[in-house]
């Protein structure tokens, strides 16, 4: 997306459910901002932005319902599917959110899990290497988002850049799903832009009609 | 608006009573409890202007640290994303060039933990009304606007209610918090301006569209409204004073001593 | 398995998870009697673009088959650590993606990542002029995407290293080439892969500078005689200089590209 590059991989383990969801897999987004991508950041533990981003993306992928986690069940209470959607960024050059959750998608999207059954004598799981391997159960539902951003309370901005980010007053960003339904949408500082003739208008629905022609826009190239 | 009756005798767009304490801890500059009903509820603190680090200081500005504290176990990823959001939803009201190269810091405690992972809506409100309070009672920070957050629920029939109960989060289709700035002119008695300055709103089913964010959006400000009220009636009671100080431009007059704000009297684990 | 522990600055998964374990065993070690897809002195095809990270001061990626490396430049900028250096510093900070491997890793640093930032760092060091940065530091971060064996990332890292900083413009004397051989038992294959080297009794890693003909690294583990690694050290650099016309026409195509900019 523009200068900022993601990549995402996914790793699949096998774990033992929750006790209290026995029958449910997990789904582990996280996102890495290392010192590689962009002069801002420092090396070691992740950056609070790198945090915050990645607790969105959880979100974002947990309120879509994209994958029915309880689709990564192998066995109920014993062994289950843990997914762990691993995204670097590569080349940082702001709005790392939309880059990230477009690469997790897109990477849900092809992954495919091995045939895997548990022995209950053993105590095991073993995979069949021979059997074909199953795509994941997505549901179409799948999020896109798009974030905007307001300078001088007078431009609305698409797709922040690095340079432009720490300038915005306000940052709006609207997640959606399937037929423009609306994921979820958050928004920091005031969406009122004041036109150069002094009118004040809410721009928040300008923010979703953009959103969903872009939507319509990526969907194709997810394949 | 529907006027049928919820789970605890509510109306939809009715509040549970809310609960306001100007509790002091006795470390910080200020201090104050919120809840809605007995069920919900966090405690904020204000430091500041204090020393700030080196590393993060600003030439222009104050610098603004929210640490968020959960109920239970150890602040991971989800206090984080909290705290940024609480930073968000103050940031504008707060006039932080007036201390540039200092700190502000708050501390916000959870004192309920959501029984819901998925809708944490009514806490974050919660935790933002208290950090609003914080701020009104230190006074050492000028502000521009008086900030209250109401949250939002869809239930399953499309009809939306005001600050779900615990209850009720568990029957919610969609849900989302909405942050209210009330600013007036100097005079300070009269709110001319109210503004939208935080939301985020989400929904699990997707069977939901933009009117209903806009309908969500108006009652929101009825809510906010409400709790407005609420604080400047605690306000009033607190000072005597017939008005809340819309504008408090004047600094407080000495930081105290730095000694008595180290880091480890300030709520720390 | 990865070693479990709560971190919590990451959204965490579950309390220890396994790989999956498939009902069939890796194939035997028979089958590697003869190379399958090259010739036992072939390297794998390169593919290399400097200029990837538009942030960097120099960058670059490279690619053989499944060895994925990409490699930032930052600096010379400031020493953290005040205390005067007449010299300049060369930081080498190496990272694997957690799905770089066959099992998942953990984000945290380890003793591997370290060990191939070491290597890359000694190949690199003798060919940069860090006396016309005193007080500064240049930082090179290298983030490994995919892994096929340690030995690729090393000679990998080396030459991704080496071509940002060329990009980059910082002073340097040559260009640092790097190759990696594996002694299976008589014969020396080169560039070898994971599964290859795990088989192999040892390997080499060789890092020089084509253009003034001399070694910066030899990098060797395992078991293998004098004259074996002599004759690794001889077939590594003679690949080196064809690695080095590749090098060199990639970063010409680049700065051309930059310079259209």
């Amino acid at each position: 997306m523009g200068d900022t590059t993601v990549v995402c991989g996914i790793k699949a383990e096998i774990a033992e459910p929750e006790l209290d969801r026995e029958s449910e897999g997990f789904l582990v987004p996280n996102l890495d901002l290392p010192a590689m991508c962009s002069p801002k950041f420092k090396p070691g533990p992740p950056s609070e932005e790198a945090q915050v981003l990645s607790e969105r993306l959880n979100q974002a992928l947990v309120a879509s319902g994209i994958l029915p986690l309880s689709s990564l069940c192998i066995h109920p209470g014993k062994a289950a599917w843990v997914l762990y959607v691993d995204a670097t960024c590569i080349n940082y050059n702001g709005n790392a959110f939309d880059a990230t959750l477009l690469a997790m998608v897109a990477a849900l999207r092809n992954t495919t899990l091995p045939q895997a059954t548990y022995d209950p004598e053993t105590h095991r799981t073993i995979c069949s290497r021979k059997a074909p391997r199953v795509p994941l159960q997505l549901s179409a539902n799948f999020p896109i988002s798009a974030t905007f951003g307001i300078f001088n309370s007078k431009h609305l901005l698409a797709d922040p850049t690095a340079f432009e980010e720490p300038l915005l007053d306000t940052s709006i960003s609207v997640v959606l799903g399937e037929a423009g339904k609306i994921i979820s949408i958050s928004q920091a500082g005031s969406a009122v832009v004041s036109d150069e003739d002094g009118g004040q208008r809410d721009v928040l629905e300008e923010c979703i009609e953009s959103t969903k022609q872009c939507r319509e826009l990526l969907v194709p190239q997810l394949g | 608006m529907t006027t049928s009756t919820r789970h605890d005798g509510r109306k939809h767009h009715e509040l549970r009573p809310i609960t306001i304490f100007y509790d002091g801890l006795a470390r910080v500059d200020g201090s104050a409890r919120f809840g809605f009903g007995e069920s919900t509820a966090a405690l904020a603190s204000v430091s500041g202007p204090i020393e700030v680090r080196l590393a993060s200081e600003l030439p222009s500005k104050a610098t603004f640290e929210v640490l968020v504290r959960p109920l239970a176990n150890v602040p991971a990823t989800e206090s984080k994303l909290l705290a940024s959001m609480i930073k968000a939803t103050l940031e504008p009201s707060l006039i932080l060039t007036k201390n540039p190269r200092t700190l502000v810091q708050l501390v916000v405690q959870a004192l309920s933990s959501p029984s819901n992972a998925t809708w944490k809506d009514t806490h974050i409100a919660a935790m933002a009304n208290a950090s609003t309070l914080a701020f009104l009672q230190a006074c050492s920070v000028p502000m521009q606007g008086v900030v209250t957050a109401v949250a939002i629920g869809r239930l399953v029939d499309g009809s939306l209610i005001v600050d779900p109960s615990e209850d009720e989060m568990s029957s919610l289709q969609a849900g989302g918090c909405f942050v209210f700035m009330f600013s007036g002119s100097s005079t300070g008695s009269s709110v001319s301006n109210i503004d939208c300055v935080w939301s985020s709103w989400k929904s699990t089913s997707g069977r939901y569209s933009q009117e209903e964010l806009f309908k969500a959006k108006e009652l929101a400000k009825v809510g906010a409204q409400a709790v407005y009220e609420e604080v400047r009636r605690s306000l009033e009671k607190r000072s005597g004073a017939t008005a809340i100080p819309m504008l408090v431009v004047q600094e407080k007059e000495a930081v105290k001593e730095e000694g008595t704000l180290s880091s480890d009297e300030k709520m720390e684990i | 398995m990865a070693q479990y522990s709560f971190d919590r600055r990451r959204n965490n998964g579950p309390e220890g998870s396994q790989p999956p374990i498939f009902d069939d065993h890796i194939i035997s070690k028979s089958e590697f009697k003869k190379r399958k897809d090259r010739a036992a002195l072939d390297i794998r095809p390169i593919f290399l673009q400097p200029g990837l990270i538009s942030q960097a001061t120099g960058s670059a990626y490279i690619e053989t088959e499944r060895a994925k490396v990409a490699c930032a430049i930052y600096g010379p900028r400031q020493s953290k650590n005040t205390s005067f250096y007449e010299k300049g510093r060369l930081n080498v900070e190496v990272k694997f993606a957690p799905y770089s491997c066959q099992s998942r890793r953990s984000p945290m640093h380890d003793a591997e990542d370290r060990s191939i930032g070491m290597a890359i760092h000694q190949a690199l060091i003798s060919s940069v002029r860090l006396e016309t940065f005193p007080k500064a530091t240049i930082d090179i971060f290298v983030t490994i995407i995919e892994t096929d064996g340690i030995e690729s990332c090393v000679s990998a890292g080396s030459i991704a290293a080496s071509t940002a900083l060329a990009y980059a413009g910082i002073e340097v004397i040559g260009l640092v080439m790097s190759c990696s051989a594996a002694a299976m038992g008589s014969e020396i294959w080169l560039d070898p892969t994971d599964e290859e080297s795990c088989l192999s009794d040892g390997s080499l890693v060789l890092s020089c500078m084509p253009a003034l003909s001399s070694v910066t690294s030899v990098w060797q583990k395992g078991r293998m005689g004098p004259s074996q690694a002599l004759a690794c050290v001889e077939a590594c650099q003679t690949k080196c200089n064809d690695i080095h016309a590749v090098v060199a026409q990639a970063l010409v195509e680049g700065s051309i590209k930059r310079s259209y900019r």
